[in-house]
């Protein structure tokens, strides 16, 4: 027992100094991490045109010296999840519906295709087989987890790619990337990923599976020659003399993250500093996509003075009309991009704007541009009793975006087309905060006002929706509705009680629980894209699941989001072997 | 990119992850649980709405005024609560106090299920059934709760026992969506056949022939099983079919269910509802402006309110019936998918017809479509009128319409007294959190008539000295020592109730029987109210008071207003008054102002600048309470003196017109050049233009007054005719920049933009020169407004650089904060600075002139005097002549002086010294004694409060409040106006 404690000392002595001196991640000591495998998943992003999945695997306890990115196939998932049906004509040749009570789905039928033959013949979970009654208490889903390696079914693997990165991190952000000046389209994205470990912001050139040029690979950040993980280049936030001309590090503790529409400003948070930091990914930071990337992101300024503890962060969705010329004057409206941050400490949404420095650089290239970020205004949240304690926010402008689509298709554009997105800009943006006290869904909107552009961003919430204890994280996605269309929800993860809600705004209810695993977090909404020109209000999508990182015991559920379905709101399979934290065990 | 990094040497990981993931874990993922939780145990979880029954002994339901069974004790007050989690409905037994199990069996507490999300729940009034709405995804429906089976299974004749209860325990139907409030609605008897000897008949479903209501006792399916039974029959008050009235909101509709119908269907059957009548709802908008009448004080000639007209939008809307009321024959439905409140005739239920509806405004915004949430009628008041209070969805305040019979207004009522209340929208009740639920109470404690021992309901309060002493009507009179009567927390009238989010229930007076006796002993006959509010006291009163002298004795509470109490506004928690008992309880200055230097408190050279009351009129002289001492100007005991050549202390005087202006404590600062706003760092002056822009800041919305503001004002307002540029050029606001000079390392002295200031070599040292530093500024910082818009200004420096030098200096985004030109900035710790600036159509900063905002003040002139004014006329003239704009014969000034500050909560006039006035010189009080709104407080016992619905229980007199956090069922007194009960 002394021997134990003396390690506990020395263990948790060499965690603060290292922690307190300069981070914790530490390539090339200790033991590699199975790059393969989930490991404690924090952050999930969906590729644009939904044929990757990204996990990020935070490493939480330690047991490896990194953490990991991976991306899965989601093709294969979705082949490999069951299917509902309501009759043998929906299913495959060599299959039929489940239907009718049967041994083999032991008297329950699943409403899913079978095989109808071979030696999973009638068997709902096919290869995967049935979980126990028990398992199912702690991993809700009828079927066995997938091996994320070595499929069942025999096929490929559903990981295509990983890479090492800090330990520590705690999101991931898929940025499309932007057109050239000449809008001409060019390949690949980038995802970003806040690493606590050591205080970087680390960041990966993928594939934008939306155009029509392709990179030649799944996830590059320079771990080819690093073995297998992330090099320097590809951690930024660290060299103040290289990053920016104000001498700035990223401060400690990184932890929300979010980036403008146009992917040019990435705000982080930093959860133990009531600081947030602004890195800029503009145009100069990325190369051609194919035979060069760019310097990448640059860590450019750092605002603090506000309350300890911010967590959340959300962009805020720019109106149309601040991208067209106002006809009378023949400029665009002056606007900052925004971004709302939630805190712990604080019953408050502070509102922070990207400022680009035009005004210092525009016109006089002898003017250095410093790019900076700064609040703006709050607001507080007076929709619960106390309302502090607020985690993760979202925010939904579908609506608004609906109107300024209608606007480009009405009126051909010219006057017409900027006093329609005038009117679009004064719709709501609905805006969704996870608050702990008590637990509760803040429902609100941004206010139209007199200001240029309708409204100054800060929302008032009006609502607040009671939940289960631990919400975390808020997510706005898409669901297919009883008449097959898609439809607008909110997913509200609760960790501690192993629920996600799916709330309806229209309705204003929690219109289903997702009873999942033990520490729910991750979430990513995966629903087929609509065709290029298809209205998304009218699309009607081909599947639409969710996938939940389970923290807790590292693996992942997949859930059916089609509400056509009697398994709506259900975990049908489940990805990775779970894994109990090593203390509980 | 960083070397560093891959200096960091961490020894044997694998030794210390486990430690590691505990000693980090205090700042681990800040969206998960790195903190146990610790959750106390609670039967109750994530209540929602709350139904009441009344059941006698045998288990069956009664009369709801059967209970509380005060003679026998043997009838149950039933609680059923909505459990919105786990899909249950709780059985709370108020007449026990306790929370029923209802399968002792099952380890814990069992309720009653039903499907998952319970939405909505309502009892018959004759307690024999419940119904419960459920918006279960795909399984949307209603479930019939006989009140037989609200318990555990009883032992049946044969010995065995009921069965246990769950699904298969109630007759259910299957809605084509989700439903969202309901109602019993009752289709009453026919008596129309002239035989007094024949009883009334009942329909037995809409259209059907009618029956002998009373034959049907028996005949129901469900009355005659041997589980669960349920007779509707017999509940014969008020007599007639029990119906209910499901809203479905997806679908716009209101359907019309037979109650008896539903309950006859087999237990555990969820075949279609059998819906008798689907009612659409109709939008029926007004084809032209509508407008809201507005009260005299809001009403100026020359200043046009473009909120005054406005016409219906031209869209369409989907209605989306939300909260019901139901008053008499008239049921209301809040809408939140159209502006409008239905109101439909439901004398006959089954061919309920709709009337003209209420029609949601905004005053403040009146492009806005106003949806409602919940709605609630209030009983007849004395004066005949009854009110219904709906909550505006997305704001969360609450408008108030006048449904009184032969009303014909059916907008919002816009309030008198906004000018005095301007932060609240005249046309709702505001709060700071959004409201959740209304409801309105109807109470009396009424003293029984010693002659004939009858006590009367409704019986007001008569503060008239003539009338007996010992009548009834006086025998509601405050007593002397405020122990007995008339008061703040005697809820006697109508009165609603809103609560909030935040887990506060606000009290509204609509009609407290006792309001005449609350009110100052003074009587004002003019029409015109005085500085206490009151106005238009009968010529055959003098005072309210009996007796003289030392034997005087008052007939009302003696309190500062006469707006204590007012139909439609928060009611006081407090006496508003002076004493000994009770405290300050009205508007108070803790002590005299003082006076600041920003060197301290070292006074300035010669005379001060001082601050000093005004008379409120030439009947009123100034007063006000200092501490507890009530100062008059005149008065021998306590005197106020506000000559400023004998004043031996600063003061002000405070108005009791409104006591709701008043917080209740405020620290309040008047600085001379004080800053109008906080400071900000997003400004950003342009190159090639005198534009400062920061498009946060909505530069209007904070008050600024920009050059051809300030001169509108030393003409329009103060009446002068020369020096107005002069006068405009210092008193206008202007930008001080706040940010430091780029440090001598700064990499910015290298650029090419920093040559014009002196680049590498000596910028830094030239701009701090210059410029000084934040904490030591030099007046370059500064920057006159000329022209100040909603997103930038136009700025020209005040202290003799050139813009250029400012930008080369001061490079990249500014910290800065705006002031006062020469003049003194008022501001409050909680009312902030006060302005009445508004945007213009193109964005510039204008003066509304719009009379709710006339009182919105935070700047005051200094006043002197003609000898002070003749020193500028010379040679050696101060500086500051040109900034004169007050000039008055004598001193103390006269009270209508339009240099006189006159606001909400202050009245004062600042003389000026024998210099000067310095920046950041300032006079600093508090006041105490201000408004404190009475509410029953949910959070007293935790702060895990989130309230969802609240009904009143005249039964019981209390409010029941369902929480959907830790309280689970809360019951408020309204003897006490506070939690008297909770069940969890």
């Amino acid at each position: 027992m002394a021997a134990f404690f003396r390690r506990l000392t020395e263990g948790a002595l060499a965690a603060v100094l290292v922690a307190a001196a300069s981070g914790c991640y530490s390539p090339g000591h200790g033991v590699d991490p199975p790059l393969n495998s989930i490991y404690f998943p924090v952050g999930m992003a969906v590729s644009p045109g939904a044929t990757r999945l990204y996990v990020a695997n935070s490493d939480f306890d330690l047991q490896y010296n990194a953490g990991s990115l991976q991306a899965y196939d989601l093709d294969r998932l979705r082949a490999l999840a069951p299917h509902y049906c309501t009759s043998d004509a929906d299913c495959g040749s060599s299959q039929h519906c489940d239907l009718a009570p049967t041994d083999q789905n032991a008297q329950a039928p699943s409403h899913w295709c079978v095989d109808s033959s071979g030696p999973w013949a009638g068997r709902p979970c096919g290869a995967l087989g049935d979980k126990s009654p028990a398992h199912r208490v702690l991993e809700p889903g009828r079927c066995g987890h997938l091996d994320p390696i070595h499929p069942q079914d025999g096929g490929s693997p559903v990981v295509v790619a990983s890479v090492g990165i800090g330990a520590f991190a705690t999101d991931v952000l898929y940025i499309p990337r932007p057109a050239d000046a000449q809008g001409k389209s060019q390949p690949g994205g980038r995802l970003f990923i806040p690493v606590r470990g050591d205080a970087t912001l680390h960041y990966a050139e993928v594939d934008d599976d939306t155009k029509s040029q392709h990179t030649a690979f799944e996830l590059e950040c320079g771990q080819a020659n690093n073995d297998g993980r992330c090099d320097d280049q590809h951690r930024v936030g660290d060299n103040p003399d290289q990053e920016n001309t104000r001498g700035l590090r990223l401060p400690t503790e990184p932890f929300g993250i979010a980036a403008t529409e146009d992917g040019q400003a990435i705000a982080v948070t930093h959860q133990t500093e009531g600081k947030v930091s602004l890195f800029v990914n503009d145009a100069s930071s990325w190369g051609n996509g194919t035979t060069s990337f760019g310097t990448g992101p640059k860590l450019e300024f750092v605002v603090g003075n506000m309350p300890s503890r911010p967590i959340g962060i959300a962009d805020v969705p720019e109106p149309q009309m601040v991208t067209v010329p106002d006809p009378s004057t023949g400029s665009a409206i002056s606007y900052q991009p925004g971004f709302l941050v939630t805190y712990r400490d604080a019953a408050q949404i502070r509102l922070f704007r990207y400022y680009s420095d035009q005004y210092a650089s525009s016109g006089e290239p002898n003017n250095p541009a410093r790019p900076f970020i700064q609040q703006s205004g709050s607001i507080d949240v007076s929709a619960n009793a106390s309302s502090f304690d607020s985690r993760g926010i979202a925010i939904d402008a579908s609506r608004r975006k609906a109107c300024e689509r209608r606007c480009d298709i009405k009126t051909g554009g010219g006057a017409a087309a900027f006093d329609c997105l005038q009117s679009c800009a004064g719709i709501p943006l609905g805006v969704y905060v996870a608050n702990r006290t008590p637990s509760s869904l803040l429902v609100g909107q941004t206010r139209t006002n007199a200001s240029a552009t309708s409204s100054d961003d800060l929302p008032r919430f009006y609502r607040s929706v009671p939940l289960p204890f631990g919400p975390s994280r808020v997510i706005v996605g898409d669901v297919i509705g009883q008449s097959g269309v898609r439809e607008r929800r909110v997913f509200v993860v609760c960790f501690d009680s192993r629920r996600i809600g799916i709330y309806n705004p229209d309705t204003d209810t929690i219109e289903k629980w997702i009873e999942t695993g033990r520490g729910p977090h991750a979430f990513a909404v995966d629903i087929q894209p609509p065709a290029p020109g298809v209205d998304p209000s009218l699309d009607t999508p081909g599947y639409a699941y969710g996938f939940v990182g389970h923290f807790t015991d590292s693996y992942i559920g997949m859930i059916d989001l089609d509400r056509q379905h009697p398994t709506y709101g259900q975990i049908i399979m489940t990805i990775g072997n779970p894994k109990a934290p090593r203390a509980s065990k | 990119m960083s070397v560093a990094s891959e200096q960091r040497a961490v020894p044997d990981w694998a030794a210390f992850g486990l430690v590691l993931a505990f000693a980090v874990g205090a700042v681990a993922l800040g969206g998960c649980s790195q903190t146990p939780v610790t959750q106390p145990l609670r039967s109750l979880e994530r209540s929602g709405a709350v139904s009441f029954v009344c059941v006698g002994p045998d288990g069956q339901g009664r009369d709801i005024n059967d209970c509380p069974d005060y003679a026998a004790g043997a009838n149950r007050l039933l609680a059923l609560v909505t459990q919105t989690l786990r899909g249950e409905i709780a059985v709370v037994d108020l007449t026990a106090g306790n929370v029923v199990d209802v399968d002792p069996s099952t380890p814990g507490f069992s309720f009653l299920p039903v499907g998952s999300n319970p939405a909505s729940i309502v009892s018959t009034p004759g307690g024999v059934a419940t119904f419960v709405g459920v918006a279960e995804a795909g399984k949307q429906g209603i479930y019939a709760l006989p009140s037989s089976c609200l318990g555990p299974p009883h032992r049946k004749s044969d010995g065995g026992y009921e069965q246990v209860r769950d699904l298969t325990s109630w007759p259910a139907c299957k809605l084509p969506s989700a439903p969202g409030s309901m109602a019993i609605l009752v289709d009453p008897p026919k008596d129309d056949d002239g035989n007094p000897a024949m009883p009334p008949r009942e329909w037995a479903s809409c259209g059907a022939p009618y029956t002998d209501g009373a034959g049907a006792v028996g005949q129901a399916v469900a009355a005659t099983r041997s589980e669960c039974a349920a007779d509707l029959a017999l509940e014969t008050n008020p007599p007639g079919r029990r119906k209910l009235a499901v809203a479905l909101p997806k679908l716009g509709e209101i359907d019309i269910i037979d109650a008896q119908q539903l309950l006859d269907r087999p237990p555990g059957s969820f075949g279609a509802c059998p819906v008798e009548r689907r009612i659409h709802p109709e939008v029926d908008l007004p084809a032209s402006d509508i407008k809201q009448p507005l009260p005299p004080d809001l009403q100026k000639a020359g200043c046009t309110q473009p909120e005054l007209n406005y016409g219906p939008p031209s869209q369409s809307y989907l209605t989306r019936p939300a909260g019901f009321a139901v008053s008499g024959k008239k049921l209301y439905v809040a809408d939140e998918g159209a502006p409008v409140v239905h109101v439909f005739d439901v004398s006959d239920p089954c061919n309920a017809s709709e009337q003209p509806p209420l029609l949601p405004e905004s005053f403040d915004s009146p492009g806005r479509v106003v949806t409602t949430s919940r709605v609630a009628v209030s009983p007849l008041t004395t004066d005949n009128k009854r009110f219904a209070y709906a909550i505006d969805e997305m704001e969360g305040s609450v408008m108030i319409f006048d449904v009184s019979p032969g009303s014909a207004d059916r907008t919002p009522i816009v309030r008198p007294g906004s000018p005095w209340l301007p932060f609240e929208a005249p046309d709702r009740l505001a709060f700071s959190s959004p409201a959740r639920d209304i409801t309105f109470a109807l109470r009396d404690v009424p003293i029984p008539d010693p002659e004939t021992g009858v006590a009367q309901i409704g019986e007001q309060c008569n503060p008239d000295p003539s009338i007996p002493a010992d009548s009834v009507a006086a025998g509601y009179r405050t007593s002397s020592d405020l122990t007995r009567g008339a008061s703040p927390r005697k809820l006697r009238g109508v009165f609603g109730f809103v609560m909030l989010a935040s887990g506060q229930i606000a009290v509204i007076d609509e009609d407290d029987f006792d309001a005449r006796c609350r009110r100052p002993v003074g009587a004002n006959h003019s029409s015109t109210p005085d500085f206490r509010g009151c106005a238009g006291d009968p010529q055959s009163i003098d005072s309210y008071q009996t007796g003289s002298g030392s034997n005087a004795t008052p007939t009302v509470s003696d309190e500062a207003s006469c707006n204590v109490v007012e139909r439609h506004r928060t009611r006081s928690a407090n006496f508003v008054l002076e004493d000994s008992t009770t405290g300050v309880r009205a508007p108070a200055l803790r002590s005299y102002p003082r006076l600041h230097t920003p060197q301290g408190s070292v006074p300035p050279e010669g005379v001060p600048p001082r601050l000093l009351g005004v008379d409120f009129g030439p009947s009123a002289p100034a007063q006000v309470f200092v501490g507890q001492t009530y100062m008059t100007r005149g008065d021998a005991k306590n005197p106020l003196d506000i000559d400023p050549a004998t004043a031996e202390n600063d003061s002000l005087v405070l108005p009791f017109n409104e006591p709701r202006a008043y917080a209740a404590k405020e620290d309040f600062t008047l600085t001379f050049q004080g800053p109008i706003m906080g400071d900000r760092n997003s400004g950003v002056l342009a190159l090639t233009s005198p534009d400062f822009t920061d498009p946060g800041a909505f530069f209007c919305d904070r008050g600024v007054e920009d050059y051809d503001a300030t001169k509108a004002y030393a003409k329009n307002t103060l009446g002068m005719s020369q020096n107005l540029d002069s006068f405009a050029l210092h008193h206008a606001d202007y930008v001080q920049l706040e940010s430091a000079v780029p440090d001598g390392s700064d990499s910015y002295w290298k650029t090419a933009a920093a040559k014009e200031c002196g680049g590498a070599a000596n910028g830094h040292y030239n701009c701090v020169g210059a410029f000084g530093t934040p904490d030591v500024p030099t007046v370059a910082r500064d920057l006159t407004i000329r022209a100040a818009y909603t997103d930038h200004l136009v700025v020209e420096p005040r202290g003799g650089v050139t813009m250029g030098t400012i930008r080369c200096c001061l490079p990249s985004e500014q910290k800065y904060t705006i002031r006062g030109g020469d003049q003194w900035v008022l501001v409050g710790s909680k009312s902030g600075f006060r302005h009445h600036m508004t945007t213009a159509s193109d964005g510039r900063c204008v003066a509304d002139c719009n009379p709710r905002r006339a009182l919105l003040r935070g700047r005051a002139f200094e006043i002197v005097t003609q000898a002070q004014a003749d020193k500028c006329k010379k040679k050696n003239a101060p500086s500051d002549c040109p900034m004169l704009g007050c000039v008055v014969d004598s001193v103390p000034v006269q009270p209508d002086n339009a240099c006189v500050f006159s606001s909400l909560s202050a009245r004062f006039a600042v003389y000026r010294g024998d210099a000067p006035s310095g920046r950041d010189m300032s006079f600093g009080w508090s006041t105490t004694g201000g408004f404190s709104p009475l509410v029953a407080d949910l959070t007293s016992q935790t702060s895990s409060v989130l309230p969802l619905s609240m009904v009143f229980v005249p039964q019981i007199g209390q409010l029941a409040v369902a929480d959907g956090a830790a309280e689970g069922l809360a019951l408020v007194s309204l003897d006490s106006v506070a939690v008297s009960h909770l069940y969890y």
